[in-house]
């Protein structure tokens, strides 16, 4: 321990000895440093803290002692898929792990070691692991009065937490062991394990897509399931997957359209100006201009609506599923704000990059797509994630023009005789579904941008 | 080493002009044309076909139809019944998408700067606090939180029959200053009476006095650096010629609420006294408050992360503590870095204020479902529908960059 300099060491007494005032170190000066700074801010976490232990005290007698959590627990198949066939449920389960695998995979190989996340999944673990052991303490106490804590706990929280333990668990053990491969791998050979995990994901699309859909109903292992079956959670992934791979590609050819050309020379005004910025494609500029600033006024509702009553009579009187409908509204919508997006990032390659490109011979369209493009997403990759969580959320919407989402399925179970007053067990546990999955992603955002891909690198 | 007879160059066949990048971008965009041309054109006839098979052309001649529905809130002068035109229900839900948005906006505003500057405050329970509402309401969707609210929260509130259920059964109305139940939160009106133009008057010749007296005396202390209590000494003015006016003229009466009893279960409020404020309409808002509220803090903590250390320092050697710092010399320069995602976290907030229409607020777009289920003309409603969002979002976009330009670096 360094010698404190403030205290004089007695005579003969081992000046390793002398410690700080107890105020000054450990918990209390932990305390006052964020906490007790001054007399004002001792009052606000005196009242903040009050008003908070209140407020918690009651979520949590609530969630443990008058919640409902049946209507989740005996419907929990329900919300999470719809009404797929029950003896095709291994496709989706297979699918499901699937992409967790890739995930872990590719939190092993580019991720940080040790997150918030990885102590949140031990939590959860570890919550799931001892609830059992909780109902088999209170079972035989329970039996008799039926307004004890233990019996509430039997009969709503912990069968909740039953049902939840087996995919949860799973899905946290698949997790893991991707994560855990990753990293071996990440040791063997990075190059080669990024490039085939990038080329992995691009194949992981049609394969998930076949996997959850079908193919036509007599292929034997993998029979039609038309998208009117498909809810709940199964539904809203499906539809932000879809929505996300389709508006990228047009998002970022909306993007090259409405960047394509010049700036007004210096000193050059009005319509000569103007016209040698509208570049060598004036009427692309023009349509991509409008296509974006028009899907970016209005709200997605009115999109969806449109497109429900729209795209059955647009392609010919063809019954276009409900489910594909709200695929192309959200695409259409979601491709302007991944336009906006995109063309930030292509604005903040120099413009240099450009020129040299075409200085070695390239024509525009390989300048284009080898130089520019390649830097210009990895500035916004962040951005990027940030909107598919957007993306993620707004899928919701679709509750409103009738689709059974996990809104929507959560409000027509509810609206059943025997779960009636149900509405905030059930959206608590909507709200909580959505929370992790955007969590998790967010956290991921800020890693990426963290680590440095929303910069050009400095030369 | 042979030499080939001179020739002069040919002239370069017409094959040579598609070499030409020029021509070549006039070809593709004439192309682009047509093919976009093309297939809106096969899209739109398809359209117009299947609508005019299903016997719904399109047409705008509706609007001066009577519409047949009733709307319960909206303009208090003119409440829409189903003798009003459809025009004049579109109206209504504009008036209600304007109502909500611009209390949501200003209450957004407020409490994302205090959630902001929370989130980087020295003390531990604050901070972690405003992180954790940030990322709570930031990563659940619009929709769920406002269900929750609407159905979980505020149509759990007390019914008006069980609130009057212990008056005599013979008293028909109750009057109240505040009601709060199911059926919407009720409070007191000031309704103007004669005096109010007098009122009026002298409340702005009031203010006009006391903003006077203001300025003089600050340019006084500024200038000789007494203390003039200029703030005081103008609120104080102001304070007392509203007292004076109030007392003398008499320009308000109050009108309360009063809640109708037909049976012992039928109870309702009566819609002419007291100022009515549907659950509806408070969901919404506080809905749109709390998500919207998130984000900005996020944007504000930015901002404020964006201005240099050495201000700080520098405020500080100057002996101006944390909050004079914050407001006089931090956040000024931090707006200068909000406005560019503020204009776009406002003009989200008027799009999703389109969700109070499955809560059952009669906003623009609830009313315009609502005019499309009864008129069967979808395409005109929608397209109006869209014009007028349209348009609101061009507002908010030309107000902010005017609010931007004002606050940007003026470099010489």
């Amino acid at each position: 321990m360094a010698h404190d300099m403030r205290s004089a060491p007695q005579t003969g007494a081992d000046p390793d000895e002398v410690q700080r005032p107890i105020t000054d170190r450990g918990v209390l000066a932990w305390l006052r440093r964020n906490l007790f700074r001054s007399r004002v801010d001792g009052l606000i976490t005196i009242i903040v803290g009050a008003i908070l232990l209140w407020f918690l005290a009651g979520i949590l007698g609530w969630i443990i002692g008058e919640a409902r959590w049946a209507v989740v627990t005996e419907n929990l198949s329900t919300l999470m898929r719809g009404i797929y066939p029950q003896e095709q449920i291994g496709r989706v389960t297979l699918s499901v792990m699937l992409i967790v695998g890739l995930t872990g995979l590719s939190w092993g190989t580019w991720g940080r070691r040790f997150t918030q996340i990885g102590a949140v999944f031990l939590t959860v673990a570890v919550v799931l692991i001892a609830a059992p052991a909780l109902q088999a303490g209170g079972a035989s106490a329970g039996q008799g009065a039926p307004n004890t804590l233990a019996a509430y706990l039997n009969t709503q929280l912990l069968p909740l937490l039953a049902v939840l333990r087996e995919p949860v668990f799973t899905l946290i053990i698949v997790l893991a062991i991707g994560a855990a491969a990753g990293a071996l791998v990440r040791r063997v050979n990075y190059v080669l394990i990024s490039r085939t995990l990038v080329i992995i994901w691009f194949a992981a699309i049609p394969v998930v897509l076949i996997l959850i859909r079908g193919l036509n109903p007599e292929t034997p292992l993998v029979p039609l399931v038309p998208s009117n079956l498909w809810g709940g959670l199964l539904l809203t992934f499906m539809l932000a997957f879809v929505a996300s791979v389709f508006c990228f590609p047009l998002g970022v050819g909306l993007a090259l359209g409405r960047v394509s050309g010049g700036s007004a020379r210096r000193g050059e005004k009005g319509l000569r100006g103007w016209w040698r910025a509208q570049g060598n494609y004036p009427v692309i500029k023009l349509f991509c201009t409008l296509y974006i600033e028009f899907f970016r006024g209005i709200p997605l509702v009115t999109v969806l609506f449109t497109a429900n009553i729209l795209v059955g009579f647009a392609l010919g009187n063809a019954e276009i599923d409900s489910v594909v409908r709200a695929m192309i509204a959200l695409t259409l919508f979601e491709a302007a704000y991944v336009a906006e997006i995109v063309r930030g990032g292509l604005q903040a390659v120099p413009k240099g990059q450009a020129e040299a490109a075409r200085a070695l011979g390239l024509n525009p369209v390989q300048a284009t797509l080898l130089i520019t493009l390649p830097q210009a997403l990895r500035v916004v990759i962040p951005s990027l994630v940030g909107q598919f969580i957007t993306l993620f959320k707004d899928t919701s919407l679709v509750a409103i023009v009738g689709l059974l989402d996990l809104i929507g399925i959560g409000q027509s179970v509810i609206t059943r005789g025997e779960y009636a007053g149900t509405q905030r067990e059930m959206y608590t546990f909507v709200a909580l579904v959505y929370f992790v999955i955007c969590f998790v992603m967010s956290v991921a955002a800020r890693q990426l941008e963290r680590s440095g891909s929303g910069r050009i690198a400095a030369r | 080493m042979t030499t080939a007879p001179a020739s002069a160059p040919s002239m370069p066949g017409p094959l040579a002009l598609l070499r030409d990048v020029r021509v070549l971008a006039v070809i593709g965009q004439i192309v682009f044309v047509l093919a976009v041309l093309i297939v809106i054109g096969v899209l739109v006839s398809n359209a117009y076909s299947g609508l005019a098979k299903a016997g719904l052309v399109p047409s705008f001649s509706f609007l001066n139809l009577e519409s047949s529905f009733q709307i319960d809130e909206g303009l208090v002068s003119s409440p829409h019944t189903s003798s009003d035109t459809f025009l004049h229900a579109f109206g209504v839900g504009l008036v209600n998408t304007l109502r909500t948005v611009i209390v949501g906006l200003i209450g957004a505003t407020l409490l994302g700067l205090f959630l902001g500057i929370g989130r980087l405050s020295n003390n531990w329970l604050l901070r972690n606090l405003s992180r954790s509402y940030i990322e709570i309401f930031q990563n659940t969707p619009l929709l769920v939180q406002l269900i929750f609210i609407y159905s979980g929260l505020f149509l759990r509130l007390p019914d008006l029959a069980d609130i009057t259920a212990n008056a005599p059964a013979d008293v028909r109305a109750l009057t109240g200053p505040f009601w709060i139940s199911n059926k919407g939160f009720a409070m007191p009106a000031l309704w103007p009476t004669g005096g109010v133009t007098a009122w009026t008057i002298a409340v702005a010749l009031g203010g006009a006095a006391a903003a006077v007296i203001y300025l003089q005396r600050r340019k006084r202390r500024i200038e000789t650096g007494q203390q003039t209590y200029a703030l005081q000494v103008a609120a104080l003015v102001l304070i007392g010629t509203l007292a004076l006016a109030t007392l003398i003229f008499g320009p308000y009466t109050i009108s309360l609420p009063t809640v109708i009893r037909r049976s012992a279960r039928i109870v309702r409020f009566d819609s002419t006294l007291g100022v009515i404020v549907s659950p509806e309409y408070v969901a919404l808002t506080l809905g749109l408050i709390l998500y919207t509220a998130a984000f900005i803090a996020e944007v504000v903590r930015a901002g404020i992360q964006s201005v240099p250390n050495g201000q700080w320092e520098a405020a500080r050697a100057l002996g101006l503590n944390g909050g004079q710092t914050l407001r006089l010399i931090v956040l000024p320069q931090a707006l200068r870095v909000m406005f560019p995602p503020l204009t776009n976290l406002y003009s989200a907030l008027l799009k999703n204020s389109a969700l109070g229409a499955y809560i059952g607020f009669s906003d623009l777009f609830g009313v315009g479902r609502t005019i499309q289920l009864q008129s069967g003309q979808s395409i005109p409603v929608t397209l109006i529908v869209m014009a007028i969002y349209l348009f609101l979002t061009l507002i908010i976009s030309y107000g902010m960059n005017l609010l931007n330009a004002r606050f940007q670096f003026r470099t010489r």
